[in-house]
């Protein structure tokens, strides 16, 4: 066995072109993680009011900048690579033409660098440029217009880079007539669909609205419109952070569990089902909008529960192809055959963690979700605590294992310490319970989220769950120890630059136990799919936003603009001025009867 | 395609989970009446607010036996009016907009939350009950003072509202004087 | 006799027990009986300290390799 091992090739020595760009990716994705993680550490110590060696204003450029930088660069930086790997490796070919993949990896890297560049600015005064405006940037907030350019070179280098892929296939599909789309690549490609599809709205916004708006092309811009255009795209953005991590579970956990995937139809179906729910749930995010009618908001809450139907389709079908792997390990009995799972496995300990993780997320969300019950947290803390253990478990966990897996067979190099990788994302679950649970607990008290300093001057929080006090305590231990977490994992692929090489890394993917054949073709049939999927976000987006526009139309009702960099000591003069202002007149219409305003 | 068995009732069983979640939501709007903040009011000019009778002075105003009416606004960054102060068992619908940027309208501690948005006014009924003291923040960055955004929400006793009511005469309450009056006086809104 | 788990399996099993037993307090929280957080999370690590000393002189984790592959 080992010996077949030794003598397959790795996909770098297969794909050395393709190896390159996908480390390119994937360290773009690190350095993301490493500066993200540096401002989250930051953040927790601040908020929870243990060092606040920063000001609270700068606490606002950190959090942009955390987000940003994690949720966008992170995420999707490590997903291009992942898909140019999953592609290339399905499929068995090269990409059709790597310039075109360098270009769409260097429009990625330009439009985050132009990002970043316009957010760290507002950390220095010498700059007039910053965009403390949060990663959903809402308006009449402005940034500076090359946070908007940079997100727009950024968002059209990863439309490239669909393209890219697609035409792969399509030259893979002219060399195989008739076969079935390798699930890999079927991933993929529903993938990138309901990718093209979420970002049409965030572009129209951007480029139509926000970006002429900060360059002083149009006057004023509708903050509902554009709020709902980016929660059009917001909500399928974590699908897209998602669906690699689904993919990973599908495809290579069931091998790390030593067995192979339960039913490669189900997974079709699931990726399906991402694809057309996606988009229409939008709405989801704006229960407490006012400007859009209770209607539309109700079919997004039953939109958004069936969502939870291809997620629990994926617990099932995971589970059991790990069971499966490990009763083909030795493991035997209804629960015993847990012990036989290769759990000093970074790999293999990590994803499942982040699965369980991500069960523990869902109810939360189902919280959320839930139209009026969402009242009770809304803009708390609460919906930190969800989006921790989602994008930043299932996902974030997925990624670092999927790396500990992958990284070998890119470089032909072993993992350096796979010891600590155990470590590490041992420390990742146990760091974010406490930091997600201390979350959710002080969410329900109605601690809020996105706040420099949570405490205030003129009330108490209720006592609950321990209380205020105790819980920020639980909530900087958790971030520390993610932090901890965090720099271990970076330290592990770092030195692992410098191991020496080895051989033997391969590690081929088993086929599913019940393969593409058993599929229905039309799970195959992608343009019915994208037909399906752009009538129900025209169901679930038309009549809204035809409701906005005929109410405050396309560009609002006049609000102002509100650039980012104004200084606090102008906003409070301002309005103190306008006070007085009041106060006088109508003192004066008192004294003499005479309206003077 | 095969489907194997436990799949299929794993299926079934996430189908009922959901429908079961769908039908508590429904019924928490259906039953105890819960409205979810909407576009029940016509879109406003944010930079004209002081042309409309409701903003132009934030303020509480009776428009019905125990029916009470808070025209507030949310700025960058405080609430207008602070304290926001109605008698006790009472009936308080919150009209509120915003002259600036988004913000957000939380009663801590409890379900009375809702986005601020310029241009839009949310409306959000509450009942009241016992005299009690409420903080309210902005959930919404706002800006650099975010964090220093807040107010009062004081539900005070019948008497304590009257002596409010005396000691403010002044300022913004023009209308509807007396609290404890039956009747309808001052504007439906 | 040894205890049939892996270290790695003891590790990941002792993290999940560890950490809802610290949710528990939560629960006792809510049913009347606060407790103070850190004395708390200090008699989880006691815990899974003892849980581990048990382990060691049962026999200790199980450490042959389990027809295990490099994966």
């Amino acid at each position: 066995m080992s010996a077949e091992l030794e003598a397959e090739p790795t996909f770098v020595d297969k794909f050395p072109e393709e190896a390159r760009i996908i480390r390119a990716a994937m360290w773009g994705s690190f350095l993301a993680l490493t500066l993200g993680a540096i401002f989250g550490i930051i953040q927790t110590l601040h908020r929870t009011g243990l060092a606040r060696p920063f000001s609270s204003v700068d606490y606002y450029t950190f959090l942009t900048a955390h987000g940003v930088f994690l949720v966008i660069s992170f995420t999707i930086f490590f997903l291009v690579g992942l898909f140019t790997w999953a592609v290339v490796r399905s499929l068995d070919r090269p990409l059709l033409n790597t310039k075109i993949t360098w270009t769409w990896y260097g429009m990625m890297a330009v439009g985050m660098t132009m990002t970043g560049i316009s957010i760290l600015a507002g950390f220095t005064s010498r700059i007039d440029m910053s965009a403390d405006v949060l990663f959903t940037f809402y308006a009449p907030l402005q940034a500076h217009p090359l946070f908007y350019t940079g997100l727009v070179v950024f968002i059209i280098g990863t439309w490239v880079a669909g393209a890219d892929w697609f035409r792969t296939w399509l030259a893979w599909r002219d060399e195989n007539p008739g076969e079935r789309i390798p699930l890999q690549t079927f991933m993929v490609l529903t993938t990138m669909i309901m990718w093209y599809i979420a970002t049409l709205a965030i572009a129209a916004s951007v480029l139509l609205f926000l970006l002429p708006w900060s360059l002083g092309l149009i006057e004023s811009v509708n903050p509902t419109l554009t709020r709902t255009l980016f929660w059009f795209f917001g909500h399928p953005v974590v699908y897209f952070w998602l669906m690699p991590a689904y993919m990973l579970w599908y495809t290579v956990l069931p091998k790390i569990a030593g067995g192979r995937l339960f039913s490669d139809p189900l997974a079709r179906v699931v990726f399906v089902l991402f694809l057309l729910l996606s988009t229409p749930v939008g709405i989801h995010h704006q229960y407490l909008d006012p400007g859009i009618a209770e209607g539309f908001k109700f079919i997004s809450m039953t939109n958004t529960m069936f969502l939870l139907l291809p997620s629990l389709l994926t617990a099932f079908t995971v589970v059991a192809s790990v069971e499966y792997g490990a009763r083909r390990r030795g493991g035997t009995g209804i629960f015993g055959w847990l012990r036989a799972l290769p759990w000093r496995n970074p790999a293999f300990t990590g994803m499942m963690l982040a699965g369980l993780m991500f069960a523990a997320g869902g109810f939360s969300g189902m919280i959320n979700a839930g139209l009026n019950i969402n009242y009770m947290i809304h803009n708390t803390i609460w919906v930190p605590g969800h989006f921790h253990l989602t994008v930043g478990t299932a996902v974030a966990l997925t990624f670092m294992a999927g790396a500990y897996w992958l990284w070998p067979q890119l470089t032909n190099r072993p993992l350096y310490s796979p010891q600590i990788g155990l470590a590490q994302v041992v420390l990742w679950f146990i760091g974010m319970a406490l930091m997600s649970n201390a979350m959710h607990a002080q969410g329900l008290l109605g601690v809020p989220r996105r706040t420099a300093e949570p405490e205030y001057a003129g009330f108490e929080y209720p006592m609950a769950f321990g209380g205020f006090e105790e819980l920020n305590l639980q909530l900087a231990i958790g971030g520390t120890i993610l932090f901890v977490s965090t720099v271990l994992f970076i330290a592990n692929i770092v030195i692992t630059s410098w191991s020496p090489k080895a051989s033997g890394l391969a590690r081929p993917l088993p086929p599913a136990l019940s393969g593409p054949e058993d599929a229905p073709k039309v799970l195959d049939n992608l343009r019915l799919w994208v037909g399906i999927a752009l009538v129900l976000v025209f169901l679930a987006y038309a009549l809204p936003l035809a409701g906005i526009i005929s109410n405050s139309g396309v560009f609002g009702t006049g609000a102002g603009t509100y650039p980012v960099w104004i200084d606090v000591p102008t906003a409070v003069a301002e309005r103190a001025l306008a006070v007085v202002t009041g106060v006088t007149a109508t003192l004066v219409n008192a004294v003499t009867g005479v309206f003077t305003l | 395609m095969h489907v194997h068995a436990y799949e299929k009732l794993w299926l079934a069983l996430a189908i009922v989970l959901i429908l079961l979640l769908i039908g508590s939501v429904t019924y928490g709007a259906v039953g105890p009446g819960i409205a979810m903040v909407a576009d029940s009011q016509d879109p406003v000019d944010p930079q004209a607010l002081d042309e409309d009778d409701r903003f132009a002075e934030p303020r509480v105003e009776q428009v019905g036996e125990d029916e009470y009416a808070a025209y507030v606004e949310a700025y960058q960054f405080g609430f207008d009016p602070d304290p926001i102060v109605v008698p006790e068992h009472s009936t308080v619908t919150f009209y509120v907009t915003s002259p600036d940027v988004i913000h957000g309208f939380q009663v801590v501690g409890t379900n009375a939350n809702t986005m601020v948005v310029p241009g839009e006014v949310a409306e959000i009924t509450v009942e009241v009950t016992e005299p009690k003291e409420y903080g309210v923040i902005c959930n919404e960055y706002c800006g650099s003072a975010h964090h220093a955004m807040e107010g009062t929400f004081e539900v005070v006793s019948e008497e304590e509202y009257e002596e409010w009511l005396d000691e403010n005469q002044d300022g913004d309450d023009t209308e509807g004087g007396a609290a404890d009056e039956d009747g309808e006086e001052g504007e439906d809104a | 006799m040894t205890v049939d788990v892996s270290r790695g399996g003891l590790l990941v099993g002792l993290a999940v027990f560890g950490v809802i037993a610290y949710e528990l307090r939560t629960v006792l929280d809510m049913l009347g009986l606060p407790l103070p957080l850190i004395p708390y999370m200090a008699g989880v690590f006691v815990l899974i300290g003892l849980i581990v000393w048990v382990i060691s002189i049962k026999g200790g984790w199980r450490t042959e390799p389990r027809g295990e592959k490099t994966s």
